[in-house]
């Protein structure tokens, strides 16, 4: 017989553990008196029949006050959560549109809508040729802003 | 078991699902014939998760009051035996989880020493010299160990060790895999031999 054998062996003489035949014979009549009394504590109060029902659910599906707490904490990081991506989302959402919304740049007094691919190309090659002609001293319009340039530097 | 009323050997006659037809359709009194009938292989089973007797006999009623008011639901893909046995388990860990910090301080309970037990001893070689000294020695160390591992290793070991059940019935009886039954068993069956070395390596 190895280890293994052996302890299973121990292990089964668990099996003799029992109470004897008396305490099986008067069981039938303690299980009536049990149920009367729970008969009658049922009828004293709802509460009693209502967290009853509710532990007999959370019995059934294997759920204990710790795993009902840790549950509840998933449940909530995971709301928290999404609320947090929903939050930034919307936010980013809202910047894109404002950015959309917003007016163009000025060029010399020219409009540039900055969402247009062909504008852009248009607003660089602008920019260049204003930057080209008022080198010398001169003034630009960015944005609606107006800025003066004075360059010593002559090419 | 005991003195039997003409009612409780006409139960006993009758096979399980026919008493429960006949409960369901109104004859309550037949639950008693199952009641009769696995009262002491359910007190076994929650007796060897608790290591307590007034537990057991507590957890037992309940068990009974439970399946008795919970028979409409029980669908008949199972035995009335399988279906009652997993009440009884799942009550019983619940319990278990419920009251540990109470349960950490409880007292163990005498053994009740019979003819079979003592036969079980000897072929095991266990006992020498003083065999109630040893016995109750012997049952000490099982239960301790026992309540030394942890919830669900200690139910796959009393399910499989102590009851006989086969793997695909615990994993079936505790919603598991059937791999997990085997691992824990195997985790649970290595703490054992540590804890039980002295009555394990006579030769």
């Amino acid at each position: 017989m190895n280890k293994e054998e052996r302890l299973h062996s121990l292990l089964k003489l668990k099996k003799h553990e029992t109470p004897g035949d008396a305490y099986f014979d008067a069981f039938v009549d303690e299980f009536h008196r049990y149920q009367r009394t729970e008969v009658l504590e049922g009828r004293k109060s709802w509460l009693f029949r209502w967290k009853r029902g509710v532990h007999e659910i959370m019995e059934d599906l294997l759920i204990t006050p710790a795993r009902l707490l840790q549950g509840s904490a998933a449940v909530f990081g995971v709301v928290l959560l999404s609320a947090v991506l929903l939050v930034g989302q919307f936010q980013n959402q809202s910047a894109s549109e404002g950015l959309a919304s917003h007016d163009g740049i000025y060029v010399d007094g020219t409009e540039f809508n900055s969402n247009s691919i062909s504008n852009h190309a248009e607003l660089i090659m602008a920019h260049l040729s204003s930057f080209e002609h008022d080198f010398e001293g001169s003034q630009y319009v960015t944005g609606g802003a107006t800025l003066t340039h004075v360059s010593e530097i002559s090419f | 078991m005991g003195e039997e009323t003409p009612k409780s050997s006409e139960q006993d006659a009758l096979k399980d699902e026919e008493l429960v037809k006949s409960i369901l359709a109104g004859n309550v009194d037949d639950y008693d014939g199952l009641v009769r009938r696995y009262a002491d292989r359910l007190y076994a089973v929650i007796y060897n998760m608790t290591s307590n007797h007034e537990d057991t006999n507590d957890l037992l009623m309940e068990v009974f009051d439970k399946a008795f008011r919970n028979l409409p639901k029980y669908k008949r893909n199972s035995s009335f035996y399988t279906w009652i046995y997993r009440v009884a388990v799942n009550h019983t860990l619940n319990y278990i989880q419920k009251n540990k910090k109470q349960r950490k301080n409880m007292s163990l309970n005498d053994l009740n020493i019979d003819d079979r037990f003592e036969k079980d001893l000897e072929d095991l070689k266990v006992i020498t010299g003083d065999k109630s000294a040893e016995l109750e020695e012997l049952q000490k160390k099982l239960n301790e160990s026992l309540q030394k591992l942890s919830d669900e290793h200690r139910t796959v070991v009393i399910l499989y060790d102590i009851d006989g059940m086969a793997h695909a019935d615990i994993a079936k009886t505790l919603n598991c895999s059937e791999g997990t039954v085997r691992s824990r068993l195997h985790y649970a069956h290595k703490h054992l031999q540590k804890l039980l070395n002295p009555y394990l390596d006579i030769e």
